[in-house]
């Protein structure tokens, strides 16, 4: 037991930096009352696949494609809608209100524009948001860089379109 | 609303992890990679606990009736190996991150549920070939006088209760998880492709 949690503190010391970046994935991919299950499984899924992750590619890069890829094919299982208050209590300890309150609604209304869009929309729109390279994103999903690039725009037009709707209450 | 404004709002500091939360969340990883980690040794500690109880027991009997009924040994070898490819496969196939594009992955997974769902058709319609020498057998053996007509109904029964059991787990994962995970997935790669 001692050498596995060695390991695992070993997991989650490689992984901290990338925590962040995690939890906006499973705020965009999940509803509210499902993000801790999600965010569960992208931790979960990282830590199976990091045995193969190789110190010549970029870690942000590795944990991207695990964890887009994860989120992208996830499906919430009838197990988890019973520990859905659980989650819900969990998630909201997660997020205390920092800085601008006024920011943080327009953030709350931008997550929830995200999830609207098609899973595809999301993982692009998101790896965009967090200032992947169009190379990097054609890469990842195996685009090419114009079609990322014609589809960036298209998301987000459509983005500000139903975050302004959704200020305006239309 | 100008996306420039979006953006600025996805950079500030409300969508930035305090310290706090970023200790929480580490927290969170040390638990969750526990319990996993426990549940994935349960699950492969009781089949090897089961049949090292079978095993055990088997050899047992072996052993007091002098090498009488060593078969039984080789079916439970068989058993073990069994379980041994099944936990092997299991841990090599522990995450489907292979370091292809996501496209070509969520084009595999659709090809492992077309794989998936072939299986459950031959299953179906292997369903009379399981039948027929079941009905054969039970009734040659009432005509050899070897089994009366209670003891057949009994058999047809524990056999058809044993097929209905697997025909209905069939049923249920194809209908409530492989064809909706087919849509899924061919959206998905239609919006690739689109």
């Amino acid at each position: 037991m001692g050498a596995e949690h060695r390991r695992d503190e070993a997991f989650a010391d490689w992984l901290e930096p990338h925590l962040a970046a995690l939890r906006r994935i499973s705020r965009a991919f999940a509803q509210p009352a499902d993000q801790h299950d999600l965010l569960q499984e992208l931790m979960v899924a990282v830590w199976r696949a990091w045995p193969r992750f190789e110190d010549r590619s970029s870690a942000a890069t590795f944990v991207y494609r695990v964890a887009h890829n994860t989120a992208l094919t996830w499906k919430r299982g009838e197990a988890r809608r019973r520990r859905r208050s659980d989650a819900i209590e969990a998630e909201l300890s997660l997020r205390p209100v920092i800085g601008d309150p006024a920011e943080a609604a327009l953030l709350e209304r931008l997550y929830r524009g995200v999830r609207t869009l098609p899973p595809l929309d999301r993982s692009l729109i998101l790896l965009s948001l967090d200032g992947v390279a169009y190379g990097e994103i054609a890469r990842l999903h195996g685009l090419s860089e114009t079609n990322v690039g014609a589809r960036l725009t298209r998301i987000r037009v459509r983005l500000s379109t139903l975050v302004k709707d959704d200020v305006d209450g239309v | 609303m100008e996306f420039d404004r979006l953006e600025q709002a996805w950079r500030s500091d409300a969508n930035t992890p305090t310290d706090e939360t970023q200790a929480l969340l580490k927290e969170q990883l040390m638990h969750t990679l526990k319990s996993r980690r426990h549940r994935e040794i349960l699950l492969a500690g009781i089949p090897a606990t089961t049949l090292t109880l079978f095993t055990v027991m088997a050899l047992a009997a072996v052993l007091k009736n002098d090498g009488a009924g060593w078969p039984g040994i080789a079916m439970l070898a068989v058993c073990w190996m069994v379980m041994g490819a099944v936990l092997w496969n299991g841990f090599r196939h522990r995450s489907r991150d292979s370091g292809s594009p996501l496209r070509d992955t969520v084009a595999s997974l659709l090809a492992a549920n077309r794989r998936a769902r072939s299986n459950c058709h031959v299953f179906w319609a292997m369903l009379p070939v399981f039948m027929l020498p079941l009905f054969m057998a039970i009734q040659r053996l009432q005509v050899d006088g070897r089994m009366n007509t209670t003891a057949g109904w009994q058999a047809i029964a524990v056999c058809g209760l044993a097929l209905a059991a697997s025909t209905g787990w069939n049923l249920l994962r194809y209908i409530l998880i492989l064809k909706p995970e087919q849509r899924r997935l061919e959206a998905l790669l239609a919006d690739y492709e689109g």
